[in-house]
Order: C-alpha cells, then sequence, then structure tokens
C-alpha cells in the first residue's frame, strides 16, 4: 500500500501528464459505486426510509438481524440462485466446450458460424423473454405442441413449481452457451500446433489428442469463461423478471429478484438496503473464492 | 502453426458430417430469433392456427400495432440519447484510464475500474433510487446516463486494455521524443490507430445500454422510459396477441444485433480479449 502512494507520488513528480489519465475514471467510480455503497450502509441502520426525506428511525443492526436469522425468503432466495448458477454454468461451460472443440478447425465459413453464435450473447434478454414466454406457453406454446405431436401431454414450464428453474436454465444456456464457445475457440486457436503433431505422429487417437493434450492445455481458459459466468449468473435478473417475476409462488425468486421486490415492490427501502449489502458481500466472496482458486490453479 | 486440422484431407462425406454437425449445432441458437421474426410477420389468424414457420404470407399489421398500442417511437428515442450519452461518457473516462492500465502499468486503478463490473445493479440501486428521489433526478436522462455508465465504463475498461496492450511502445514513444506531452501523443497518436477497436468497444457499450433492463425499471419514468420496458406492457396478452409480442421484441431486439453483426469481427475480438488475457 505505502509502495503503490510512493510510487504514485513519484510517477505525479516526474510524469505529471500521466495523472490526468486515471483520475476521472477514478473519481466517477468512487462517487458512483463506493459512495453509494456506503449511503446503503447508512440506509440499512434506520427504518422507515422512503424516497422522500423524512424522520427516519435509528434502529442499529436490527435489518440484519431479521434478514440472516428470521426472513425465510431470503434464505429460499440462497437456494433458487445456487441451484440456478449450478445448473446454468455446468451445462453452459460443457456445451460451449464442446462446441467449441467441434468448430476448432479449418472451414470455409468459419467467420460466419461465429458471427452467428454472437446473436444469442447480444440479443436483448428482454426480447428473448418475450419470445420464450410464447414457447413455453402451456396451451399453445411452440415447445408443447411440438410434444403433442409426439404424444406427450403438455409440460407446465412455467407455472410448475418444481420445473420453473430448468425452464429458466433452459434459457440461460440458450443465452450465454455461445458466449463460452466463443472464448474457448479463441484459446483453442491460440494453442501451438507442435505438441499435436507430435502427438499424432506417435499414434494418439483425436479423441486421445483431445483429451490428454487440448483440453489440459486449454483449461485455463475454460476456468476464466466459467468464473465470469458464475459471477454473472449469481446476478441474472433480466429474463426472470420477465418470463416469471419470481414466480410461482416464489420458486423462482433468485436473490436478486428478492432484492428488487423488497425495495420497489415492497417499498422497504430501509431492509432493501440491507438486502442489497448482504449480495453485495456475497458476489465479492465468490469473485474473490474465484481469483484465489484461479490463482492457485494458473 | 496452429492445430487445426486441415479441410483438404477431409473426406467428402467427413466434409459433408461436419457442415451437418455445425449447422445442427446452430440451429438451436438461431432458432429463437427466426421464430421471433416469423411470428411477428405472421397475420394474427397465422398465428392462431399455426400455419407452421415457413409457409404464410407477412405482413407488417403487428407492428402497426405494436407502435400504437405502446409508445414504441419514443421510448427507441430515449434508448438512444441514453445509450449514445453514455457510451461517449464511458468512453472519455474509460479509454485514457485503459491506456493507463495498459501502458503505465496502474493495476490498482485497473482493479478497481474493472472490479466495478462485478457489484450486483441492485446494490447499487437501492441507494441511487433514494438519492435522485431526493434530488430530482428520477425519470431524468442524466440520471440513466450515470446509472448506465456504471456498467458500460468496466466494459469499456476490460476490452480497450488488451487493445492498447498490443499497441507497440514506439508508436508513444516517437510522439513524445517529437516534443508532444503524453495527453498530446494519446489523443493524436494512439487514439487514431486504435479506432477499430474503439469502435468496437463503443458499439458494445451501446448495445449493453440498450439491453439494460433493470435500472430503467427502478430509476424511468414516463419521459425517459427505454425500450427493454416496452416488456411490460406486453406481459398479459392472449394468443391471439402473439404478433404484436414477437413484433415488439423485434423492435426492441434487431438493432443491436444488427450492430453486432456489423462489427462482429472486433466484437469477438474484444469479448475474447479480456478473458483470455486474464
Amino acid at each position: 500500500m505505502i509502495d503503490v502512494l510512493r510510487d504514485r507520488l513519484w510517477t505525479w513528480r516526474h510524469h505529471p501528464g500521466r495523472t490526468v489519465f486515471v483520475w476521472p475514471a477514478i473519481v466517477f467510480v468512487v462517487l458512483m459505486v463506493i459512495a453509494p455503497l456506503g449511503y446503503a450502509i447508512y440506509l440499512s441502520v434506520f427504518e422507515g426510509v422512503q424516497a422522500v426525506a423524512q424522520n427516519d428511525i435509528f434502529i442499529g443492526l436490527r435489518n440484519f438481524r431479521r434478514l440472516l436469522f428470521e426472513d425465510d425468503s431470503f434464505r429460499h432466495s440462497i437456494w433458487v440462485t445456487l441451484a440456478y448458477t449450478v445448473l446454468a454454468v455446468t451445462f453452459e461451460t460443457v456445451l460451449g466446450t464442446a462446441i467449441a472443440l467441434l468448430l476448432n478447425r479449418r472451414f470455409r465459413g468459419r467467420r460466419l458460424v461465429q458471427a452467428l453464435l454472437l446473436i444469442p450473447v447480444v440479443l436483448t434478454p428482454t426480447a428473448s423473454a418475450l419470445i420464450w414466454r410464447l414457447l413455453f406457453n402451456t396451451t399453445n406454446g411452440f415447445l408443447n405442441e411440438v410434444l403433442a405431436a409426439l404424444g406427450v401431454g403438455p409440460i407446465e414450464w412455467l407455472s410448475s413449481t418444481s420445473l420453473v428453474v430448468p425452464s429458466l436454465v433452459v434459457v440461460d444456456v440458450w443465452h450465454w452457451t455461445p458466449f463460452i464457445t466463443l472464448i474457448v475457440l479463441a484459446g483453442l486457436m491460440a494453442l501451438p500446433g507442435d505438441v499435436f503433431e507430435a502427438a499424432a505422429v506417435d499414434g494418439a487417437s483425436a479423441w486421445q489428442r483431445t483429451r490428454h493434450i487440448t483440453l489440459p492445455l486449454v483449461r485455463p481458459v475454460i476456468l476464466i469463461a466459467a468464473a465470469i459466468r458464475t459471477t454473472d449468473c449469481l446476478k441474472t435478473f433480466d429474463h426472470i423478471f420477465i418470463l416469471t417475476g419470481g414466480g410461482p409462488a416464489n420458486a423462482s425468486e433468485t436473490l436478486n429478484i428478492f432484492a428488487f421486490k423488497t425495495a420497489f415492490e415492497f417499498q422497504d427501502f430501509s431492509y432493501a438496503s440491507a438486502v442489497v449489502l448482504v449480495f453485495f458481500v456475497l458476489i465479492m466472496a465468490v469473485v474473490s473464492m474465484l481469483l484465489r482458486f484461479r490463482r492457485a490453479n494458473a | 502453426m496452429p492445430s487445426q486440422p486441415q479441410d483438404s484431407n477431409r473426406s467428402p462425406a467427413g466434409r459433408l458430417a461436419l457442415a451437418a454437425g455445425i449447422t445442427a449445432t446452430l440451429l438451436p441458437f438461431l432458432f429463437i430469433p427466426y421464430y421471433m421474426i416469423t411470428t411477428s410477420l405472421k397475420a394474427p389468424i397465422d398465428i392462431v392456427r399455426g400455419t407452421g414457420l415457413v409457409s404464410f404470407s407477412p405482413t407488417l399489421t403487428n407492428y402497426i400495432e405494436a407502435f400504437r398500442s405502446t409508445q414504441l417511437g419514443g421510448m427507441i428515442f430515449n434508448s438512444l440519447v441514453i445509450g449514445v450519452l453514455s457510451t461517449l461518457l464511458s468512453l472519455t473516462l474509460g479509454l485514457p484510464a485503459a491506456f493507463a492500465i495498459a501502458k503505465y502499468r496502474r493495476r490498482a486503478t485497473g482493479l478497481l475500474l474493472i472490479g466495478a463490473r462485478a457489484v450486483p445493479a441492485i446494490s447499487l440501486l437501492v441507494p441511487y433510487f433514494i438519492v435522485f428521489s431526493r434530488l430530482g433526478l428520477i425519470d431524468s436522462y442524466p440520471g440513466l446516463i450515470l446509472a448506465h455508465t456504471i456498467f458500460t465504463l468496466p466494459l469499456v475498461t476490460w476490452i480497450m486494455v488488451g487493445f492498447f496492450e498490443d499497441l507497440p511502445p514506439e508508436l508513444e514513444e516517437s510522439a513524445l521524443v517529437d516534443g508532444a506531452t503524453e495527453v498530446q501523443a494519446f489523443i493524436r497518436v494512439i487514439l487514431p490507430v486504435a479506432r477499430g477497436g474503439i469502435a468496437a468497444t463503443a458499439i458494445l457499450a451501446f448495445i449493453f445500454s440498450w439491453n439494460n433492463l433493470i435500472f430503467a425499471a427502478a430509476l424511468a419514468g414516463p419521459n425517459t422510459r427505454t425500450v427493454p420496458l416496452a416488456a411490460f406492457d406486453f406481459l398479459s396478452f392472449e394468443a391471439i396477441e402473439w404478433g404484436p409480442i414477437a413484433a415488439a421484441a423485434t423492435v426492441i431486439a434487431l438493432p443491436v444485433v444488427v450492430l453486432a453483426l456489423l462489427v462482429q469481427r472486433q466484437l469477438v475480438r474484444g469479448l475474447v480479449s479480456g478473458a483470455v488475457k486474464g
């Protein structure tokens, strides 16, 4: 810490032009991220905070005690978030890597394929959620019509408490698998070819080469992609909100949806401040765990 | 030497199998946009009848209905204004910062700016809502622009650090030798060279601003509704209204998909460079 400051002072004295490069961005982040988080801490120790300033009652840590020890919805939302994230990231990583391996060869139109794979990633989640709503519709959605043609009864994709999370995972897998594919594919294309040639000369089959050489070499890239997805998946909001709004009966209420509802549906801003702070701490804990895991494996 | 099998080594049967495999893989991912566009072009009676996915005569009535029943036009305008301005702001803040992180090795700054991406939006949204309400910034362009910049800035930084690291140091050095200050060197030499990456980054930032729902859901008002909010107007429609829903979805999604395809090569490179370089 002292070294950083000493380094900064030296830089400021000898290269004064450089400090101006970063300070606007730093000030912005302090103002728009650090300060609001601090303000959330302040808000969370009060009761009855409203949009209009009024006499907020100081209640100390009672919001946190209620949240961590007495709120079943909070605990339930953590389970939902974990289940959703684990399922989604696992499927996306496995599927995404498999597709990347498939595409890791020279063929005409690979650029086109890469471009087409971008589409699910950038397609506005709100828009795709609307379409998935139509597809998942129990009575005349496309999926159930296809199943009906095969003689399978209508499936309540979004209105069954046991199926709603897997259905949402399907949407997430559709949306983000190409993201993993594109990253892993770039990692694959960056691998040096000599090792593969030597192995081929030695008589290793394609599958053996993939399993014992390719995958271990590209593992760091796969892990980075999975780590990014995990962090983002825990924070998923858009399509869950549009498809189910946390329902049916809170079956798909992730921590993010729970926090949003507490603030903007129940208008309980002081309690909501405690919720979002706990959410923030949890996400940061996961991120630092992932970073440490990566450093240990790199 | 790349590690990939050559196409010429493949037998015709092998090539066919590969093509089939790749097509089968792409199909589920492209089905959603395909279904979206075809449904939006179907007359209501075609939708109810379920005339399949290929044979129907296209019509624009759903789009007319979608624009009529919500203020899609106004929302598009709002999303454009907020998207462009928040992109400009995040470029102004992020490009110099990314350059300093890449060339002057300001790692702590990098950690701060890119780490801001990990902060959940809702954790900022609650204090924003209280502060903005008390300052009268709800339903205002500045409020939403500032909020959107919070997550476009880390994106810009993340991608451009990779691009700037790839630039040879001689570029800046030769400008400095000629007597320019660091800032002048940056503006006159570095930026023009990096324009391809900057354009792709700007488009990606705009896409993420356009797509954003959570900030608009809480901070926007009747004058600043952005495009994703149109979804709420269509949530309770019955089967016969599927056409306008699909039309609205297409209007929401098509601009960003088109933009992404225009700069796809740079976009893929940008998305990937941050991750592969770690």
